[in-house]
C-alpha cells in the first residue's frame, strides 16, 4: 500500500491533490479500427467532467476502459493514484495482471449505462444492496435503510418492491443512479445515461444527476445533453476520431470554441 | 346389449386383476418409475451444466468436448445407451473384479439395475438439458452480466447472483420438455430389471393374458405422470418469471 502512496505522490499535480482519475496515453483497436488514438485524462475530487464527441469518436470506450469492461491495448489507468497492474496475455494483448484489483477498483467506480442494466430477477430494493452486501461485505440492514433512503432521495421509493421490467425507463434510470450511489463511489461513471430515454422522461433523470453534481460528486459523464455539459459541469471535454480535441471550462468552450471541430459539433445540434 | 354385458364383464374381470394385488404392483411402478425420473433428472442436470458450459468455453478443446457429448447422446437410440450401459457395465465391473481377485473367474458382476438404468437416462436427459441451459445463457441480457463485473462481482458471485437465476427463469419451459421425454425414456429401462411402470405393465399382460387391459393402464398412467407435470412446470414459470409480469 505504501509503495501505491508514493507511486500516487510521484504523479500528483504540482497542487500535492492525487486526481481521482487520471488516464495516461490510453490506446485502443477493434481488429483494424483504432478507437482510442492515445488519450489521456485527470478528474479531481468533485470535478464534473462532461465528454463530448460525435458517434464512433471513442467516448464511451474511453469510460468503459477506465473501470476495464473493455482491456486497453496500451496506457495507463490510475484511480486514486492507484495504478491498475496489466500484464501481457498469450495473444498478445494486455490484459489485467491481478483480477482482485480491478474488481476492487470496479467497486469505487460505480457505472451508470445507457440501457440502465438493471438485474430484471431483482427488486429495486435488491439491484441496490446485492453489489453493497456481496462485494463490499456490509450488513444488510445498514444497506437496505441506505437504499431506501437513496431511493427516496430520486424519488421511486414507492416502486422499492417492483421489478425493473415494470417501470418506466426514467425510473429505471434512477433506480440504476441509486445502485451507484449505494457503493459510496470515488467516482461515478455515466455512459450515455439518457440517451435511451423518451424525450419527456430525460429530465427527471438529469435532475438527478444535477444534484449530485451540486453536491460534489466526482462525475464523468459521457452524454449528448448539450444543456448539462454547459451547465452543470465542470470541465468539458471533446474527442475527436478517438482523439482529445479540446478540453476546457464549459461557459468558454461553448462561447469561443477553441477548434472548428468542436464548432461543427455545437452547430449540428443548435439545428 | 350384449356389448353392454361384455363390458360389465371385462370391468369386473379388471378390477378382480387388479384387487388380486396388479393394482398396488402398478402403483409401485408408478413410484419407481417417477424414481427414476427424478434422480435421471438430477444427474442430467450436474451433467447438462456441465456440458452447457464446456460449450460455452473459450476453450477449443472444451468445446469440443461439449459439442461432442451433445451431439452423440442426441443421435444415439436412448435403448443403444441403456444397453451400453447396463451390460457394457456388467462386463467392465466383472472384468475390475476378477482381476483383483474379488470374485471367481467364472463369477460374474452385473451392474446394479437401478444405478445401470438412472446413469444411462440421466447421461440422455443430459445431453437435452445442456441444450436447454445453454440457450438460457445466450438468452441472458448481456447488459445485466456487464453491470455484474462493472460492480465488482468476482465470477462466482455473477455465476450465482445474476447468471443462475436467469437461467433456471429462462430454461423451466424448456426443463419441462426434457421432464416428459425422460418419463418416457424410463421405460425404457425396464430392460434392465428395475420394476417401474413398464416392466410392471408387462409382467401384468404376460402372466395374465390381459395385453389389452394393462397395457392401456400402464398408457393411462403414463399420461396421467406427464400430463400432471404440466401445470406443476407451469407455476414454476410463472413464480420464476413474476419480474416480467404485469405487478398485482
Amino acid at each position: 500500500m505504501s509503495a501505491n502512496v508514493a507511486a500516487a505522490a510521484k504523479s500528483a499535480p504540482a497542487s500535492g491533490e492525487t486526481p481521482a482519475i487520471s488516464v495516461k496515453d490510453l490506446r485502443k483497436c477493434f481488429g483494424d479500427h483504432e478507437v482510442l488514438k492515445g488519450i489521456s485524462l485527470e478528474a479531481h475530487k468533485g470535478d464534473v467532467i462532461s465528454i463530448l464527441g460525435s458517434s464512433g469518436s471513442g467516448k464511451s470506450t474511453m469510460l468503459r476502459c477506465i473501470n476495464l469492461l473493455e482491456t486497453p491495448d496500451s496506457g495507463e489507468v490510475r484511480v486514486d493514484g492507484e495504478l491498475i497492474k496489466m500484464k501481457q496475455g498469450r495473444d498478445g494483448h494486455q490484459m489485467p495482471a491481478d483480477i482482485r484489483q480491478v474488481e476492487r477498483i470496479r467497486a469505487n467506480l460505480a457505472m451508470v449505462f445507457q440501457s440502465f442494466n438493471l438485474w430484471s430477477h431483482m427488486t429495486v430494493l435488491e439491484n441496490l444492496v446485492a453489489a453493497p452486501t456481496h462485494v463490499l461485505k456490509r450488513p444488510r440492514a445498514e444497506c437496505l435503510e441506505q437504499a431506501e433512503a437513496l431511493l427516496k432521495r430520486v424519488g421511486i421509493w414507492e416502486r422499492r418492491n417492483y421489478y425493473p421490467p415494470h417501470m418506466s425507463g426514467g425510473q429505471q434510470q434512477r433506480a440504476a443512479i441509486a445502485r451507484a450511489l449505494a457503493m459510496n463511489p470515488k467516482v461515478m461513471l455515466f455512459d450515455e445515461p439518457t440517451s435511451a430515454l423518451d424525450p419527456e422522461l430525460v429530465g427527471e433523470v438529469l435532475r438527478v444527476m444535477r444534484s449530485l453534481a451540486e453536491e460534489g460528486r466526482t462525475m464523468l459523464v459521457v452524454t449528448h445533453e448539450m444543456g448539462f455539459a454547459r451547465d452543470v459541469s465542470s470541465k468539458v471535454m471533446f474527442l475527436h476520431r478517438g482523439e482529445v480535441d479540446s478540453v476546457g471550462e464549459p461557459k468558454e468552450m461553448f462561447a469561443r470554441p477553441p477548434t472548428p471541430q468542436f464548432k461543427q459539433f455545437i452547430a449540428n445540434f443548435n439545428k | 346389449m350384449e356389448f353392454l354385458n361384455d363390458l360389465r364383464d371385462q370391468v369386473s374381470t379388471a378390477y378382480a386383476l387388479l384387487a388380486a394385488g396388479w393394482g398396488v404392483q402398478l402403483l409401485w411402478g408408478i413410484a419407481w418409475t417417477l424414481a427414476v425420473t427424478i434422480v435421471s433428472m438430477l444427474i442430467g442436470a450436474v451433467l447438462g451444466s456441465l456440458v452447457a458450459a464446456a460449450k460455452l468455453s473459450h476453450r477449443g478443446g472444451l468445446r469440443f468436448i461439449g459439442e461432442s457429448y451433445t451431439t452423440v447422446f442426441r443421435g444415439e437410440p436412448e435403448l443403444l445407451i441403456i444397453y451400453l450401459f447396463y451390460y457394457g457395465g456388467t462386463q467392465v465391473l466383472t472384468g475390475v473384479a476378477r482381476s483383483t481377485g474379488s470374485i471367481g473367474s467364472t463369477d460374474i458382476l452385473n451392474m446394479p439395475s437401478f444405478l445401470g438404468g438412472v446413469l444411462a437416462v440421466g447421461i440422455i436427459s443430459g445431453a437435452y438439458q445442456a441444450e436447454v441451459f445453454r440457450g438460457s445463457f445466450l438468452a441472458i441480457h448481456r447488459g445485466e452480466l456487464e453491470a455484474a463485473r462493472a460492480y465488482g462481482m468476482s465470477a462466482w458471485l455473477r455465476f450465482r447472483l445474476v447468471i443462475v437465476p436467469q437461467v433456471l427463469r429462462l430454461a423451466v419451459p424448456g426443463l419441462g420438455n426434457v421432464w416428459q421425454l425422460t418419463i418416457k425414456d424410463s421405460a425404457l429401462i425396464s430392460v434392465t430389471g428395475v420394476a417401474e411402470l413398464m416392466l410392471t405393465a408387462n409382467k401384468a399382460a404376460r402372466s395374465t393374458h390381459h395385453s389389452l387391459l394393462f397395457y392401456t393402464l400402464a398408457g393411462i398412467l403414463y399420461l396421467v405422470m406427464t400430463s400432471v407435470s404440466t401445470p406443476i412446470f407451469e407455476k414454476a414459470e410463472r413464480y420464476t418469471s413474476r419480474s416480467f409480469m404485469r405487478p398485482k
